[in-house]
């Protein structure tokens, strides 16, 4: 999925959302986030979908152990080994698949997992909901990042959703203009950089990257749903506010930083 | 603050508006040879009198210009000879501009089909997929892209899962989004690639040579000569190594069922429209000669369509000459590319008599 498709499929999604409350917003982006992964790697979507009704069963199952036992600690730790489908799925499956999300996906499964089984009180079966969202959250299939999808609800049931301003107008257009004029460039001299420049290669994917969520974190604020941390421990921590901001403001500075070379991408894409 | 929240209608009609001025402009993402296709198939004449479609090896095969002063010169008949070729030896790239030809400037009376294949063994297990290349995506109308989506056969390799699952099949609003975005893209482009002036290649003889220095339109004479410097031909010693690994074309090869179909169907469509259809097979560095097995194998996957290849040259006179006239492993030199000019005139000669 090219990131122009991503963010034309989240727009799509922020129309749907208009006349809804802006509490459907993330169950809204988790069925355009599912839908577009069975468009586009159908069998990562069955994975993915397996993975998560494992998730399920294994948060079931382990919360009936000790809250200290190794086994509720340790046991989504096995979730992981799902990750070598990625590498392995050819030996079984004779033929290579496109496995879209399924690393970025896999880990935020098992991450909401775990902080499931880290909660102090009862958990109800219906909390494993939570995991959907985890595995298929639109704005963060193509590029990431990492989050547990117990933020998600945690936002979701606060209830204070984000309005649009000014930055995110701009993020959103910023975003949309570098992935639609660096990626092509990108992907068109990818091939000579892997092999001769590795860190041009490095750089430029950086700015991709950064642009791409520039975009979907300016449009999906549109949505009234923001981006969970980047940087949440799998072991249980919590995002502080100051790490959220510091998140907002690395990337905003990484995408305006770099205003230059961003130029010179544009003349030779064009 | 009210009108940011609809900040983004404001990217929803930019899209909109460029996913719609985009396709006129033909500004696509991809070589001129592309675009050039498509503006010859689409030009305001009537039908060739004979049309070559095929790969880079036609490009770089023979000369169209050439063949019809030949002709003129010894029949005196005024045979319009044209050529649609495409780098890489895909045959679903040349359906849509086919198509387009047919429907814009009708069929031509004789059409020499080049039996494309792949060659390289490592890209045959997927090189059925995508069916629509990213050419097709970008260039072709939906419906043609939807046709050939739809009777595409691709290749059984034995797999667990039906290959349309397999990684780089579109699925159909895969294929949709992919449109869209080549549209989008192209209106993007269109602006910058007009002033730089990369719109308005294709005409006159850069037409007919498909906007290619190296391929050959009026521009092949017969003061040229065999020449081979030693650098060459140490190069061309080791090209043939290179080439001694290419896979041959084989169509009872279970794993040549996706493309000899794809030929069979371009085959019918040129037929349907009216043109006697000839398939041709081009030799490779280093093969110089077919046998009765391979010739048989080729007449009994394509009965209707008689069978043309220049193997015969190898044994005359300009054989040995031939056999090293290779710019690489598969296109001919431009020495080359007399010799099979002066084949192909005479190949045209007999079926118009």
């Amino acid at each position: 999925m090219q990131p122009l498709v991503h963010i034309i499929l989240i727009l799509l999604a922020w129309l749907i959302c208009l006349p809804l409350p802006r509490a459907a917003a993330v169950h809204v982006l988790t069925v355009i986030g599912f839908s577009a992964v069975v468009i586009f790697a159908p069998i990562a979507a069955v994975f993915l979908l397996l993975t998560v009704v494992e998730a399920a069963f294994m948060v079931w199952l382990f919360n009936k152990f000790p809250r200290k036992s190794d086994l509720r600690q340790y046991g989504p730790y096995l979730l992981l080994l799902n990750l070598l489908f990625v590498d392995f799925h050819q030996l079984f499956l004779l033929m290579p698949v496109a496995t879209l999300t399924i690393s970025f996906s896999t880990i935020r499964i098992f991450m909401t997992a775990k902080q499931l089984l880290s909660s102090r009180k009862t958990l109800p079966i219906s909390e494993t909901y939570w995991l959907l969202p985890a595995a298929f959250f639109l704005p963060a299939l193509v590029i990431g990042p990492v989050f547990s999808g117990t933020l998600l609800r945690d936002q979701n049931r606060k209830g204070n959703f984000e309005q649009p301003v000014l930055r995110d107008y701009r993020m959103m257009l910023l975003g949309f203009l570098l992935a639609v004029l660096l990626s092509p460039a990108f992907g068109g001299v990818s091939n000579i950089m892997e092999r001769y420049e590795h860190g041009i290669f490095f750089m430029i994917w950086v700015l991709l990257f950064s642009s791409v969520v520039c975009g979907v974190l300016g449009a999906i604020t549109y949505c009234g749903t923001l981006f969970p941390a980047f940087w949440i421990s799998p072991t249980g921590q919590l995002p502080t506010p100051v790490e959220s901001a510091d998140f907002q403001r690395f990337l905003v500075s990484l995408a305006q930083v770099d205003g230059s070379i961003r130029a010179s991408i544009h003349i030779s894409a064009a | 603050m009210a009108r940011l929240n609809f900040a983004p209608f404001a990217l929803i009609l930019l899209l909109a508006s460029l996913a719609f001025f985009g396709p006129r402009g033909k500004a696509f993402n991809g070589p001129d040879l592309v675009r050039c296709a498509y503006e010859l198939a689409e030009l305001d004449a009537p039908a060739a009198d004979v049309l070559f479609i095929g790969s880079s090896r036609y490009g770089r095969g023979f000369d169209p210009g050439y063949m019809r002063q030949q002709i003129k010169k010894e029949t005196g008949k005024d045979l319009v000879i044209e050529r649609v070729a495409m780098t890489f030896p895909r045959i679903t790239q040349l359906r849509p501009p086919v198509e387009n030809y047919l429907e814009h400037r009708g069929a031509p009376e004789i059409v020499f089909l080049q039996l494309m294949y792949n060659f390289k063994p490592e890209r045959q297990r997927q090189w059925d997929i995508p069916v629509n290349p990213t050419r097709n995506v970008a260039y072709a109308n939906l419906d043609t892209l939807l046709e050939i989506r739809r009777n595409a056969k691709l290749n059984d390799f034995g797999t667990a899962l039906p290959r349309t699952l397999e990684s780089g099949y579109l699925s159909l609003p895969a294929l949709l989004l992919q449109k869209l975005e080549a549209n989008i893209y192209a209106g993007m482009r269109y602006v910058p690639m007009k002033l730089k002036g990369a719109l308005d290649k294709c005409t006159g003889d850069a037409l007919h040579r498909q906007s290619r220095p190296n391929w050959y339109f009026n521009n092949l004479h017969d003061d040229i000569e065999f020449k081979e410097s030693e650098e060459k031909k140490l190069r061309r010693e080791k090209m043939t190594l290179k080439a001694d690994e290419y896979l041959a074309f084989s169509p009872s090869d279970p794993m040549r069922s996706f493309e000899v179909d794809q030929l069979r169907q371009m085959a019918e469509i040129l037929t349907a429209a009216g043109s006697k259809v000839v398939v041709v097979l081009l030799p490779v560095l280093g093969d110089t000669s077919i046998s009765q097995e391979e010739i048989a194998e080729i007449e009994t996957a394509f009965p209707e369509y008689p069978l043309v290849h220049p193997y015969g040259l190898f044994d005359t006179e300009v054989g040995p000459e031939l056999a090293k006239s290779f710019a690489d492993t598969t296109h001919a030199s431009t020495y080359g590319a007399l010799i099979y000019s002066r084949f192909f005139t005479s190949e045209i000669m007999k079926l118009t008599e």
